[in-house]
């Protein structure tokens, strides 16, 4: 179980599934996919242009899963075991985040001071160093405290410091996402209905709902293209009226969890026939909050990452500086050089 | 206008490759400058052509290669700035004016101001193409900066140290990353209201997940030893092949293939 654990914390495992998924879609993406709601008339049509259009190729095709490759186990296993290792990943490293982001020591050992990655070191017996740097740190927009021990003053200023948190967001939007579509693949619906004025059709799946078009309007170009159209649809309860409104192509009407959307028309000898779509999505929610949550913790991780300076005066007018970052803040040297000549600058005015 | 912005786009490519063959420093500056009002000309262009179609000109793939060209001048000069540098310029430019030669070279058809169509209307599919368009600029920049990296040699001076190129390319994909991602999430909400399905493995939506999932994978392989240096700038190039192939090659695969697509571009 450990070394199962262990192998799924991987980033390269993580990796190498990424790949796996990106190449699978990318083979997904040349053959043509079955529908996914279609009736059995539609879906032997489908069946038969497909196999006009292959020949002898279709058979193979269709036993090794190339029309339903995003429904084939050969897909969704990697999408899984992906899953699985971005959860291991992100319950692996919620404690040594939590800690780096919560648990922030001002005192620093000399073995971390001489190890970090960025170092300085300056010495002004005459210069007032314990507000010199906070003060440069400040600018900087470090959030700075300090102790003092024995006449030595101990530093340490944090920018960023919760931005660590945002890397296990991201992977929590991750499986939130994943687990969005998986709720509206198994608990949604989509049913097309068609009628023209005056018509009153049923929904099925158990809603009890009906709809009636009570008109359909449609202006066009010069040119004679569609300009827009809209249909006046009354939403029924048995036979009681519960919501009524216009559909427009990108607005749809929506009662008790079921949107109702324009999604074609056809124009007949004196009547237009207007079909609609009516869709129940209950995972779309969860795949918008996903979504954005996924979003904030790209932006946060990128753009905004942990840096943090430990600064120690020694009573002599010592000053060492040592500074570590997120691996993702990109400038940090760069940075962390010019605060130190600007502390060397304040320290010698 | 967008014809003269053109031409001062190849001006200012001779002018960088001039700069750097020959280390003059005023050549540098005008090809900056002949960048800038290549930049001001796209700019009056496309403002005039939204003008004139009454909307974004963001409705057809003529007008999108022109905001990507826009945007990718946008971002360069902004790194030209904040970084001091010229000398990815070259490489740079020449990823723009593939993307520029092949919005010119559109047939008269495409380049025609349109009517927009009903489905088109709609805030979510503005800034899912506003988006898309910011994030596929900066992985140009990435890809620009990939080539520079690949065609140095350790230790040749003419060229910035390959640290800093890394660095940059580094920033330049975990700029367009975010942007990408809120592209697919505005998308999803569009087709959601115009379809009635957020995800649909469109291919245009497959390939798109493709752009993303390869990025993803740059940023995760960054931190493995192994994947630096020549190999990430690598994947930056391959990067931005797939972002031409999801733009340019996915209209193509599905007229070839004959798939179903509702992507008009």
């Amino acid at each position: 179980m450990q070394r199962a654990w262990r192998f799924f914390a991987r980033l390269d495992i993580a990796a190498i599934l990424v790949f796996a998924v990106l190449l699978l879609i990318l083979l997904g993406s040349c053959f043509p996919q079955l529908p996914s709601s279609a009736d059995p008339e539609q879906l032997a049509q489908w069946e038969a242009a497909v196999r006009a259009r292959y020949g002898r190729l279709a058979d193979p095709l269709v036993a090794s899963g190339a029309f339903r490759c995003f429904r084939s186990p050969i897909f969704l296993v990697p999408v899984v075991l992906l899953a699985l290792a971005t959860l291991v990943c992100t319950v692996d490293r919620w404690r040594g985040v939590w800690r780096r982001t919560f648990r922030h020591p001002v005192r620093c050992s000399d073995v971390a001071l001489e190890s970090a990655p960025h170092t300085a070191q300056l010495a002004s017996p005459e210069a007032d160093l314990a507000s010199i740097v906070p003060e440069c740190l400040r600018q900087r927009g470090f959030r700075v405290r300090s102790e003092t021990a024995k006449g030595v003053v101990h530093l340490r200023g944090d920018r960023n410091r919760l931005a660590s948190l945002a890397t296990l967001a991201t992977h929590l939007a991750v499986l939130l996402l994943l687990m969005g579509t998986v709720f509206s693949s198994v608990c949604g619906w989509r049913e097309e209905v068609t009628f023209q004025s005056g018509e009153t059709v049923s929904i099925a799946h158990g809603t009890g709902l009906a709809l009636r078009n009570e008109g359909f309007t449609i202006d066009r170009h010069p040119d004679g293209s569609a300009a827009d159209y809209q249909a006046k649809i009354v939403v029924l309860e048995g036979v009681r009226e519960v919501t009524r409104g216009t559909v427009q192509v990108n607005r749809p009407l929506s009662y008790g969890g079921v949107g109702f959307l324009l999604r074609s028309y056809e124009g007949r000898e004196n009547h237009y026939d207007v079909t609609l779509l009516a869709v129940h999505d209950p995972g779309y929610g969860l795949v918008v909050v996903a979504g954005l949550l996924l979003l904030f913790g790209l932006t946060v991780s990128f753009n905004f990452p942990h840096c943090w300076i430990h600064a120690r005066i020694e009573p002599g007018g010592m000053l060492r500086l040592a500074g570590r970052a997120d691996k993702r803040a990109w400038d940090f040297g760069r940075e962390f050089e010019r605060l130190a000549r600007e502390v060397e600058r304040a320290a010698g005015e | 206008m967008i014809a003269v912005a053109y031409l001062l786009l190849w001006l200012a490519l001779a002018a960088y490759v001039a700069r750097t063959v020959t280390s003059t420093r005023w050549l540098g500056r005008a090809a900056t400058a002949l960048t800038a009002t290549a930049w001001g000309a796209f700019t009056v262009g496309l403002m005039r052509r939204g003008w004139e179609a009454g909307h974004w000109p963001l409705a057809n793939r003529y007008e999108f290669a022109l905001c990507f060209v826009w945007a990718i001048v946008a971002i360069y000069l902004l790194l030209e700035a904040s970084w001091g540098e010229r000398r990815a310029g070259p490489f740079v430019l020449a990823i723009t004016l593939m993307v520029a030669t092949y919005a010119v070279t559109r047939p008269a058809g495409e380049k025609a101001i349109a009517p927009l169509l009903p489905a088109l209307r709609s805030v979510w599919l503005q800034i899912h193409v506003l988006t898309a368009m910011v994030g596929y600029a900066a992985f140009a920049i990435a890809a620009g900066l990939g080539v520079l990296r690949l065609v140095q040699r350790d230790g040749e001076p003419r060229w910035p140290a390959p640290e800093e190129i890394e660095r940059t390319v580094n920033r330049a994909v975990a700029l367009g990353f975010p942007w990408l991602t809120l592209s697919i999430l505005t998308g999803a909400i569009w087709a959601h209201n115009a379809w009635g399905r957020y995800w649909g493995w469109d291919p245009k939506e497959a390939w798109a997940l493709v752009t993303w999932l390869w990025y993803l994978l740059v940023l995760h392989l960054r931190p493995l030893r192994r994947w630096r240096g020549r190999r990430l700038a690598a994947l930056a190039v391959i990067g931005f092949g797939i972002v031409l192939f999801t733009f340019v090659g996915v209209p193509w695969l599905v007229r070839t293939v004959r798939l179903e697509s509702l992507h008009g571009f």
